[in-house]
């Protein structure tokens, strides 16, 4: 013990019980991925007595967390509210206990999200701070993310208990790693620390890879995950050249030092110019940006559709989170940089929407289609990345806004293709033909989501996407140019030629005719699917007109 | 500042009929014949109840008293703010009665006259109706233009659907179609009025509107005028009348509640709530005043040689909006909201008599084919004649005070052309009682001239007690607003509307004053204008029996006089004017773009970008080939380019 001195130990410790309380969510998250591990592998997924005591524990539960977490958005909410939103949690839980005998597990694992959910929101107010020696901090900017995170989770839990495969026994494994996949993008919304940054995005992939290739013996999603393996091992491995060359020019591994350096006008300019690329090409692959998005259409279509939901979804959010921290890094301060940060990612923004759309335009299959599609959304959300120093910090708070929007209309799409492929065996868009006859809701919320992806009236979509046209539009440069409108321009370009392969679907719903001879089955009523697209469609539409509040709360987001 | 409990309840006045409509809407037909006949009327009246409720306490409380209820913040984007929020003061309150009471009243009498629809479409014609009132609602408790636009925008949808309710006959969706359109027209100019306002005054909510209206370089006089545009769409007036009369194709008492007592009269009353900043534009107040002279003059001689006996009361509801907008012209605000209630119950009362009529004669609307319905049909008879006589000007019904109001008005004001305005004011309500006369002596008096006229019945139930309940506001509702020369302090309704004006600044007439020149003036005029509505009713009513045979005679005799009156049927071919100047150069335009402009540039670009597009689309595959050794080469050359890129300067 002698080796250990006091000074040391206090030093080490540094505000530990503090941070360990600002961390809590993670903490969390963590707890509940090995809580679902060890029930399930206890009571081995069955509906045996154990199984039937923590099912109802679980119910219990997630209703008190679901509760808490209306508790934390609007305090003092009243009464009937209250009721409402409680007896909603009981029947969508007592749903997903019934829908299959491991229910409660992914009910567990919801338990978690919700309860994260809470922590996050009760301590949103708290003003921002620095963690483990600035390792990670907790600031608004983060926090909203962390917000989609979850919300992401808890959808992609209710998506993945309906979809007929995860009827395995495996379920509990999968729900830990969400749950750890989950947990990794809380650290990398949240990272200050050239290690942190790579732990955590390692953390992500080496999740999502498991997630990728979770049907056992299906040969598309191994074909997807060892794609997706390797190409993330060199993405990772340029970005880890670029930290470590940081690391050289500066000694140091922390992202205050970074923008320090590189705001001083150093003679290494040019090293700090290529490094920040090498890093680009990690955070790139994970938002799936052009020219680093080559393996998104091959995963997202070889993976499980609830997956491929989730990673078009998170995964993305959390990329386009800490990329917009490192550029805030990179270009801390009005001179001294050498790169025009604003337009190498308005140029990039340009090409993934560019690209993304065009790719899009031929698609037979619908998932592959919406892959394509989530490229060119990164797109356009990066349009607020590049207008990231737009008055009072418009181009973020709007990339921040629209990637909720587009968990919600994106999440939406994929909960159909996953209903619509359960009933009929089919992610093909041909296959969508005269299904508004046939399943009038389910049709009716399809084209609600596309109308929102692209980025009509009166959906949450038009709205995210004005706010980041006009942040593009709105930009100013050093010498109060708008430099960003041939941006919005192409943006608009982009927007119409969406139009015609979302539009090709609906067309397909509402105008054809199923092909004669071949009856499908009307679709059945598989509940807590359907109520899953109503709780993403509601949003969709509400935040279509009543925008304000939650516009107002992605307004005052602020970086550490 | 007081607090008034109902000032939290507000928001039950315009959520009743909207509930109304989503359930009705939403169940339709499943909800059964009886539970839609209960629920349809009920919305309009649990609105009523608290739209009463709403009155009591603006009674009750101080002059100018502006009970609000702030709802929620809509828009926030920049400059431009705007929430949405109820208010409610004498005006609104007044309109709100208004629309809620007549409204309830028609609802009850849809019960009867919509017995015979199908299930489906007597479920969708009350929640259409429920929807018109909540529309109406948000229109009359708005408290900025916007809101306000929202419900200007919503009565015009429901009065579209309803129009065209039997949709199945061409015609009838005609008629809602050229209403939509030419309300559109009009919705332009109301809308380029609002951004207006926006740019002069910063504002678009009523009360800062109406307090800090100024009019610097005529910004106040052009948004005015926009607005006044928009409320000769809404409200019929030249040159934007043409709908109305085609909208009679709607069921009876549609036309009873939207086009005769509350959604036409919203012009009316947008000028009324933004008295303030009219008062700032005489030069607007003067327009509006003479378009509505020309319109009551114009409308009168019209609705003299129609036939159809809705379309009679469709011009004579044009011509009485006309005599509105005359009061609000020369800044007789009260007298013109006056009118507008007095004839929101005497038209309401005819279209509802009428209607009865039709429904008495199986559909039947021909005056040619009517006659001697008084014995057939008593009540029906005698109701109408109540509500013609208030038309007609008789006193000592409603129609009489208010239209003694209004030329009153016009004789003191200072409107430029004063003369000419008294005597075209008094010539068109010379011709009130003129076609008024003929309508009830060709529909009642005489020998039935058609089967369907000898045969007709009494209608009974609902549509008799709503009939009778209207007949007797009608004849009543003058005590209202008798004006000050009768008795001190009986203008209740100028005295309760009044105030809301008073902070405008330049307070324009509201009524007579005190002034005991004045009111002698006054009595004079009552005498006069009593006595012209007697007589001319008279000159009417025989014009049409003894002298029908003379009469004849004269028009055959003069081709002028034969050919004024096939103008007057034609409409003076105002319809056929816009044919030839407006539709058919639209029509041929259009086909010219569509064939040389669309076919051949537009389509042959935008087929030619598309292709283009599918092209770099098919360009672009061999990227994604799915083999990952080319996906990791295209990774290391994109970022061995961006390298490059990055590091130009640095080798430069």
């Amino acid at each position: 013990m002698e080796w250990i001195s006091a000074g040391r130990f206090a030093e080490l410790s540094h505000g530990f019980p503090g941070d360990l309380v600002a961390i809590a969510p993670e903490v969390a998250l963590a707890t509940a991925a090995c809580a679902v591990l060890l029930l399930d592998l206890g009571l081995g997924g069955t509906r045996g007595r154990g199984g039937g005591v923590v099912a109802a524990l679980a119910w219990v539960a997630a209703v008190v967390a679901l509760h808490r977490v209306l508790g934390a958005v609007w305090p003092g909410a009243p009464l009937a509210a209250q009721l409402a939103l409680d007896l909603g949690g009981v029947l969508v839980f007592g749903l997903m206990l019934a829908g299959a005998p491991n229910g409660w597990v992914g009910l567990v694992a919801l338990v978690g999200t919700l309860y994260a959910l809470e922590l996050v929101l009760a301590r949103s107010g708290d003003p921002a701070a620095s963690l483990f020696r600035a390792m990670l901090v907790t600031d608004r900017f983060a926090t909203f993310f962390k917000v989609v995170l979850l919300l992401g989770t808890a959808a992609t839990i209710l998506a993945s208990s309906v979809y007929r495969p995860m009827e395995d026994r495996r379920v509990g494994e999968f729900h830990s790693v969400l749950l750890l996949a989950t947990m990794g993008m809380f650290l990398m919304v949240g990272a200050t620390d050239a290690v942190m940054v790579y732990m955590s995005i390692e953390l992500v992939s080496i999740a999502s890879f498991v997630l990728v290739a979770w049907p056992r013996g299906d040969r598309s999603a191994a074909e997807a995950s060892l794609k997706y393996i390797v190409y993330s091992a060199v993405a990772s491995g340029v970005m880890v050249y670029g930290l470590s060359l940081f690391y050289g020019m500066t000694g140091s591994t922390n992202l205050a030092d970074l923008t320090r350096f590189t705001t001083r006008g150093q003679p290494e300019a040019g090293v700090v110019a290529i490094a920040s690329f090498l890093v680009l090409a990690g955070f790139g692959y994970k938002m799936a940006m052009v020219p680093f998005h080559f393996w998104a259409p091959d995963v997202y279509q070889g993976a499980p559709t609830p997956v491929t939901a989730y990673l078009s979804v998170t995964s993305k959010a959390a990329g386009v989170a800490i990329f917009a921290r490192f550029v805030h890094a990179f270009t801390g301060g009005p001179s001294g940089s050498l790169v025009d940060w604003t337009q190498v990612v308005a140029v990039l923004a340009a090409l993934t929407m560019t690209l993304g759309n065009l790719a899009a335009l031929w698609q037979g299959n619908l998932k592959r289609m919406l892959a394509y599609s989530s490229v060119a959304h990164v797109g356009y959300v990066l349009m607020g990345v590049a207008a990231w120093d737009a008055p009072q910090g418009a181009g973020l708070n709007a990339a921040a806004f629209y990637l909720l929007v587009y968990f919600l209309m994106n999440m939406g799409a994929f909960a159909v293709v996953l209903l619509v492929a359960d009933q009929v065996g089919s992610e093909e868009v041909e296959t969508y033909r005269g299904l508004g006859s046939r399943a009038p809701f389910t049709a009716l919320a399809m084209s609600v989501f596309l109308i929102a992806l692209i980025g009509l009236p009166p959906t949450a979509g038009f709205v995210g996407k004005f706010q980041l046209f006009a942040a593009a539009i709105d930009h100013v440069n050093g010498v109060g140019r708008h430099d960003l409108v041939w941006l919005a321009v192409v943006a608009g370009v982009n927007t119409a030629i969406s139009v015609y392969y979302y539009m090709r679907v609906v067309k397909n719903m509402w105008l054809e005719h199923g092909e004669e001879g071949v009856r499908e089955p009307a679709m059945g009523p598989p509940i807590l699917g359907h109520l899953t697209v109503l709780m993403l469609l509601v949003p969709v539409l509400w935040l279509g007109v009543f925008f304000g509040r939650v516009a107002q709360a992605a307004r005052s987001l602020s970086l550490y | 500042m007081t607090h008034y409990p109902i000032e939290a309840q507000l928001h039950w006045i315009v959520l009743a009929p909207l509930l109304g409509f989503a359930l009705i809407g939403l169940a339709g037909a499943r909800l059964g014949r009886g539970a839609v006949s209960l629920l349809g009327p009920a919305a309009p009246g649990v609105a009523f109840v608290y739209a009463l409720d709403a009155l009591q306490a603006l009674r009750g409380a101080p002059e100018a008293t502006v009970l609000a209820e702030p709802l929620w913040s809509w828009l926030d984007l920049g400059a431009l703010s705007v929430s949405v929020g109820l208010r409610v003061d004498a005006l609104a309150a007044t309109l709100a009665l208004v629309v809620t009471g007549v409204g309830f009243l028609i609802h009850v009498y849809s019960v009867g006259y919509m017995g015979h629809e199908p299930d489906g479409s007597y479920a969708r014609y009350f929640a259409f109706l429920n929807l018109f009132t909540f529309a109406m609602l948000v229109l009359v408790l708005a408290d900025n233009l916007v809101v306000f636009f929202v419900g200007w925008e919503g009565v015009g949808l429901c009065s579209y659907l309803l129009i065209g309710f039997w949709y199945r006959d061409l015609a009838n969706s005609d008629a809602g179609r050229k209403a939509f359109v030419v309300n559109r027209v009009g919705d332009l100019a109301f809308v380029l009025g609002m951004f207006v306002a926006w740019r002069a005054f910063g504002t678009l909510d009523f009360a800062r509107l109406n307090q800090e209206a100024h009019d610097d370089g005529g910004l106040a006089t052009l948004c005015t005028l926009l607005f006044f545009i928009g409320a000769t769409g809404k409200s019929a007036q030249l040159p934007l009348h043409v709908w109305l009369p085609d909208a009679m194709a709607g069921p009876t008492p549609v036309s009873a509640l939207i086009h005769a007592a509350t959604m036409v009269t919203a012009g009316v009353y947008m000028i009324g709530r933004l008295g303030g900043l009219y008062a700032v534009a005489p030069a607007t107040l003067a327009v509006v005043a003479w378009v509505g002279c020309l319109t009551a003059l114009y409308a009168g001689w019209v609705a003299l040689a129609q036939r159809d006996i809705k379309k009679v009361l469709a011009w004579s509801t044009i011509s009485q909006l006309g005599t509105m907008f005359v009061a609000m012209g020369v800044g007789a605000y009260a007298s013109g909201l006056f009118h507008l209630v007095t004839h929101a119950f005497f038209k309401a009362t005819l279209f509802l008599g009428a209607g009865a009529v039709i429904h008495g004669l199986a559909g039947e609307q021909d005056l040619g084919r009517m006659g001697g319905l008084a014995r057939r049909m008593p009540v029906t008879a005698l109701c109408t004649l109540l509500g013609a006589l208030a038309l007609a000007g008789v006193p000592p019904l409603s129609g009489f005070f208010s239209k003694d109001a209004i030329l009153f008005a016009v004789g003191v004001s200072s409107v430029p052309g004063r003369s000419a305005l008294c005597l075209l004011a008094w010539s068109a309500a010379a011709l009130t009682g003129l076609y008024v006369a003929r309508m009830m002596t060709l529909a009642f008096l005489g020998a039935p001239r058609s089967a369907a006229a000898a045969h007709a019945h009494e209608p009974r139930g609902t549509m008799a007690f709503a009939l009778l309940v209207l007949a007797a506001l009608a004849a009543a509702g003058g005590a209202l607003g008798l004006p000050e020369a009768v008795a001190h302090g009986a203008d209740r309704l100028g005295a309760f509307l009044a105030p809301g004006w008073a902070g405008a600044g330049h307070g324009p007439a509201a009524g007579a004053g005190g002034h005991a020149g004045l009111l002698e003036a006054e009595r004079a005029l009552m005498l006069r204008s009593g006595l012209l509505g007697v007589s001319v009713l008279a000159v009417g009513v025989l014009a049409c029996t003894a002298w029908g045979g003379a009469l004849e005679a004269l028009f055959e005799a003069d081709p002028g006089l034969a050919a004024l009156r096939r103008a007057a049927l034609g409409r003076f071919y105002v319809d056929e004017v816009y044919g030839a100047a407006v539709v058919r150069p639209l029509v041929a335009g259009s086909r010219l773009l569509w064939r040389v402009v669309d076919v051949g540039l537009v389509d042959a670009v935008v087929n030619g970008l598309a292709r283009l597009v599918g092209l770099a689309a098919v360009a672009l595959r061999p990227l994604q080939g799915g083999l990952l050794r080319g996906y990791a080469a295209l990774l290391a050359a994109a970022t061995v380019l961006l390298v490059v890129w990055a590091a130009r300067g640095w080798f430069r």
